[in-house]
C-alpha cells in the first residue's frame, strides 16, 4: 500500500514532468543525473513520464513498440535504477502519466485489447513500483462517435471499473483530467470538462469501491484552451482534486510553456487566469504538489539552459505556494 | 428561417429593411427587444408593418438588462431588489410585445443570478400568455478572459430546464442554443444539442473567431471557430423542427449599406443550404418509402449510414451497364422504374448533378416528391468489435 502523503511543510511541494529531463535518453542513460537536476532546480517531487515509453503520436496511427510486451518482472528490473535514483537522490515520484489514449477508435480490438489489457495494468504495477500514489488517465474520447457525452464516459467508466479492483489493491489512484479535443481545425471541450459531473462521478466509484480509487488532474493549459473557469472549477472539484498539470499556453494551441509566458494584451493581462488558479487552490485547501507538466520548454530552450529554466520553473513554483499559503494564512485570521 | 432584425431595420423607419429581407427571401424574424429601451408601444410600428407584409416573427429576445455589470463596483452600485425589479418589469414587458407579435418563444438570459422562484414566477406570467420562454447557453467575462456562463455546461442546462418545468407542470421553459458560444466556451457542439435533444426550441446560428462576442455570417469564421459538422449532425441527429434564428449584423456593420441587399441574398442561399443541411433526417423520415437516384460514392455513403434506418426500396442510375447490378446490396434500376412507384415514395438523388437529374425526372413526367441527398455531413461511424 503506498502512503499518500499530506504536506506539512509551510509550503506546498513542487514537481516537475521527467520527460526530456530523465527518460529523454532512454534506453542507456543511468537516470541519476536526470533526478540530481530536478533536485538542484529546486524540485522535491517528480511527474514520471510513463507516457514517454509508448508514444500517442504512434498510438494514433495504429502502431505500438513493445516496451510493455516485457513481462512485469523485466519491467521492474528496467524501472529499479530509477527508483533507486530518485530515493538517493530525495526526489518523491508524486504522480505518473499512463500511456495514452487508452482507446484507439477505429483501430483493431487486438491493438485496443493491447491497450487494455496489457498497458494499463502493467502501467499499474510500475506505478506501484515506484511508490507513486497516483496516475492520470486520460478518458476515451468518444462523445462525437456516440452521441453524447454520457456514453463517451461509459466507455471510460468500463475502463476504471476494469483498473480499479487493482488500484485500491496497490493504494494507487487513478486521476482523470481535464481533456480538450479537436474537430478539423477547432479545438473543443474534452472528457472530463464538466467539473459537477466528474465530482458527482467520482464520489459515486470511490463509494462502491470503499477507497479513493479515483481522483481529479486539473491540467491549466486544457482548461485555458477551453475556457474554463479555473477557480469554479477548482471548487467544485474540492478535495476531489488530486493532483496538477501546470503549464500555459496563448489559449489557440496546446503549447506547455512556462506559467506567465502569454498575455492577453501589452497590459500584461495573462492568457492563463492564475490568479483563479491560486484562488481556487487555497479554497479548497489544496495539500498536493504544485506539478509542472512544461517538457516542451526544454527542448525550446539550448541544451545548456536546461537547468536554469528549470531552476526558473521552480521559482514559479515557489510563488504559487507562497500566494496559496499567504492567502490561506489570511482567511484562517479571526475577523 | 428567422434572420435578427438587428442592423437591417430601422425601428424608425421599418419598411425600407422589412422590403429588403423580403426581396432576398425572408419572411420572418426575431425581433431583440434588447435593440432599443422602450415599452411596447415602441414596437407597435414594427410589429404592424411585418403583419401587413406577412413577416412573422416567431421568436424575441428579452433584454439583457444588467447582464454586462462584471465587476464587484458595478454590482455594489445597484441594490439587489432594483435589480430584480428591472429585470422582471423588462420581462414583463416582453412577454406583452410577444404576445403582440405572436410569438412563440422568448429568449431570457440569465443577468443576476435569478432564483428558481424569481424563474417560475416569470414562468406562469408567460404560460398565461401562451409565451415558452428559452434559457440561453451563457458566456461571462471573468478576471478579463471569456470562460463558461450560465447553462453553458450541458449538466446544469438540463438541471435547470427540466427542474423549471417539473415545478410548473406543464413545458414552459426550453432552451435556445447560441453557436456563437458554443464557439466561445469550446463546447463539443454535437454531444451538446444532443444531450438538449427536444428542450431546444431555438438555435441562434451566427460564426465567430472564436475568442470576440462577434455575430458573423455563418461559414466566414477563422480558426478556430464554429464545428459546422457538429452543428449540423446535431440538429439531424434530435430531429430538430424549432426555430432557427440567423444573426449576422457584425457582418452586415462591416459591409457599405450600398451592398447590403446583395449581402442578404447571399445570406439567404447560405441559411437555404444550412436549413437543407439540418433538415435532411426528416426529410428522410417524412416518406415512408424512399429510392435513390445514383450508384456510385455518395450512394454508397448513404447507405453505410442510413441504410438501416431508412432503407431504400432500390437505386437507379443512367449507366446501363449497372442496371441489374448491386451496390451495397441494394439493387441498381433503369431511371424508367422510378415511374412505377408506391405513392408517397420520397426520391433522393444521391449525385452532384442534382439539377440537371431533376430535369431528367421532370421531362419523365416525374413532378413530385423529388430531394437531394448530400454526404457533407454524415453520421461519424464508430466500429466497436
Amino acid at each position: 500500500m503506498i502512503e499518500k502523503k499530506k504536506s506539512h511543510s509551510l509550503y506546498l511541494p513542487i514537481g516537475i514532468q521527467t520527460k526530456n529531463i530523465i527518460t529523454d535518453a532512454y534506453p542507456d542513460a543511468y537516470p541519476m543525473e536526470g533526478f540530481e537536476m530536478i533536485k538542484r532546480a529546486g524540485f522535491s517531487c517528480c511527474d514520471f513520464s510513463l507516457n514517454d515509453y509508448l508514444q500517442n503520436t504512434s498510438l494514433y496511427h495504429f502502431e505500438h513498440n513493445d516496451f510493455f510486451s516485457r513481462s512485469e518482472n523485466d519491467l521492474r528490473l528496467f524501472f529499479e535504477p530509477y527508483k533507486e535514483a530518485a530515493q538517493i537522490v530525495g526526489i518523491q515520484i508524486n504522480q505518473m502519466h499512463m500511456p495514452y489514449p487508452s482507446y484507439v477508435p477505429n483501430a483493431s480490438k487486438e491493438f485496443n485489447d493491447y491497450l487494455f489489457y496489457e498497458v494499463a495494468p502493467k502501467s499499474m504495477k510500475i506505478c506501484a513500483f515506484l511508490e507513486c500514489p497516483y496516475i492520470v488517465v486520460h478518458g476515451f474520447k468518444l462523445s462525437r462517435y456516440l452521441g453524447s457525452e454520457e456514453a463517451e464516459w461509459q466507455k471510460t467508466e468500463e475502463f476504471i471499473e476494469y483498473l480499479a479492483p487493482m488500484a485500491k489493491e496497490l493504494g494507487v489512484t487513478l486521476c482523470v483530467e481535464n481533456l480538450y479535443n479537436s474537430t478539423g481545425s477547432h479545438i473543443i471541450e474534452g472528457p472530463c470538462c464538466d467539473a459537477g459531473k466528474a465530482a458527482s462521478r467520482i464520489d459515486r466509484i470511490n463509494e462502491k469501491y470503499g477507497a479513493e480509487v479515483l481522483g481529479f488532474c486539473f491540467d491549466t493549459g486544457h482548461a485555458n484552451l477551453i475556457g474554463l473557469d479555473f477557480e469554479d472549477f477548482i471548487t467544485t472539484l474540492g478535495s476531489r482534486l488530486k493532483v496538477l498539470h501546470i503549464h500555459d499556453n496563448d489559449g489557440i494551441a496546446d503549447l506547455h510553456q512556462i506559467p506567465f509566458t502569454f498575455t492577453k494584451s501589452r497590459e500584461n493581462i495573462s492568457s492563463t487566469d492564475w490568479e483563479g488558479f491560486i484562488t481556487g487552490l487555497c479554497k479548497i485547501q489544496f495539500s498536493g504538489v504544485l506539478s509542472f507538466e512544461t517538457a516542451p520548454v526544454l527542448t525550446a530552450f539550448p541544451a545548456v539552459m536546461k537547468q536554469d529554466v528549470l531552476g526558473f520553473i521552480a521559482n514559479i513554483g515557489k510563488y504559487f505556494g507562497e500566494e496559496i499559503k499567504m492567502r490561506a494564512g489570511r482567511e484562517e485570521m479571526p475577523k | 428561417m428567422n434572420v435578427s432584425f438587428k442592423s437591417i431595420i430601422n425601428p424608425q423607419k421599418p419598411m425600407r429593411g422589412i422590403g429588403e429581407l423580403q426581396q432576398s427571401g425572408f419572411d420572418s424574424i426575431m425581433l431583440p427587444i434588447d435593440y432599443f429601451d422602450g415599452t411596447i408601444g415602441d414596437y407597435a410600428g414594427i410589429i404592424e408593418k411585418c403583419k401587413e407584409n406577412g413577416i412573422r416573427i416567431p421568436v424575441a429576445y428579452a433584454p439583457r438588462t444588467f447582464a454586462e455589470m462584471t465587476t464587484e463596483n458595478d454590482v455594489a452600485q445597484v441594490s439587489e431588489e432594483s435589480i430584480k425589479e428591472s429585470i422582471k418589469k423588462s420581462i414583463d414587458e416582453s412577454i406583452k410585445i410577444c404576445k403582440e407579435a405572436g410569438s412563440r418563444y422568448l429568449i431570457v438570459d440569465s443577468c443576476w443570478n435569478e432564483s428558481e422562484e424569481f424563474l417560475l414566477e416569470i414562468g406562469k406570467e408567460a404560460a398565461a400568455c401562451g409565451v415558452s420562454l428559452l434559457m440561453r447557453n451563457q458566456y461571462k467575462n471573468s478576471r478579463n478572459r471569456i470562460v463558461r456562463g450560465d447553462h453553458a455546461e450541458i449538466s446544469q442546462a438540463l438541471e435547470l430546464v427540466d427542474g423549471l418545468n417539473h415545478k410548473m407542470g406543464e413545458e414552459v421553459f426550453g432552451f435556445c442554443v447560441d453557436t456563437g458560444v458554443c464557439a466561445l466556451c469550446r463546447n463539443d457542439v454535437y454531444p451538446f444539442l444532443t444531450a438538449l435533444g427536444r428542450r431546444i426550441k431555438a438555435v441562434i446560428l451566427r460564426d465567430c473567431d472564436g475568442y470576440h462576442d462577434v455575430h458573423m455570417m455563418l461559414f466566414s469564421g477563422i480558426q478556430p471557430a464554429i464545428d459546422w459538422p457538429g452543428v449540423v449532425r446535431g440538429l439531424r441527429k434530435i430531429d430538430f423542427d424549432g426555430e432557427m434564428v440567423i444573426d449576422f449584423f457584425s457582418t452586415i456593420n462591416a459591409f457599405p449599406s450600398f451592398l447590403r441587399p446583395q449581402l442578404y441574398a447571399l445570406m439567404k442561399s447560405v441559411t437555404d443550404y444550412f436549413c437543407w443541411q439540418a433538415g435532411m433526417e426528416l426529410r428522410l423520415k417524412r416518406y415512408p418509402f424512399r429510392v435513390l437516384f445514383g450508384a456510385g460514392n455518395m450512394c454508397r455513403k448513404y447507405m453505410k449510414a442510413y441504410a438501416e434506418k431508412y432503407p431504400p426500396l432500390f437505386t437507379c442510375d443512367n449507366n446501363p451497364d449497372l442496371w441489374g447490378t448491386e451496390i451495397c446490396g441494394l439493387e441498381v434500376k433503369p431511371p424508367e422504374a422510378l415511374k412505377d412507384l408506391p405513392e408517397n415514395c420520397g426520391i433522393f438523388i444521391c449525385n452532384i448533378y442534382y439539377r440537371e437529374i431533376e430535369e431528367q425526372l421532370r421531362e419523365m413526367g416525374i413532378h413530385k416528391n423529388i430531394e437531394y441527398f448530400n454526404d457533407d455531413y454524415m453520421p461519424p461511424v464508430l466500429h466497436f468489435e
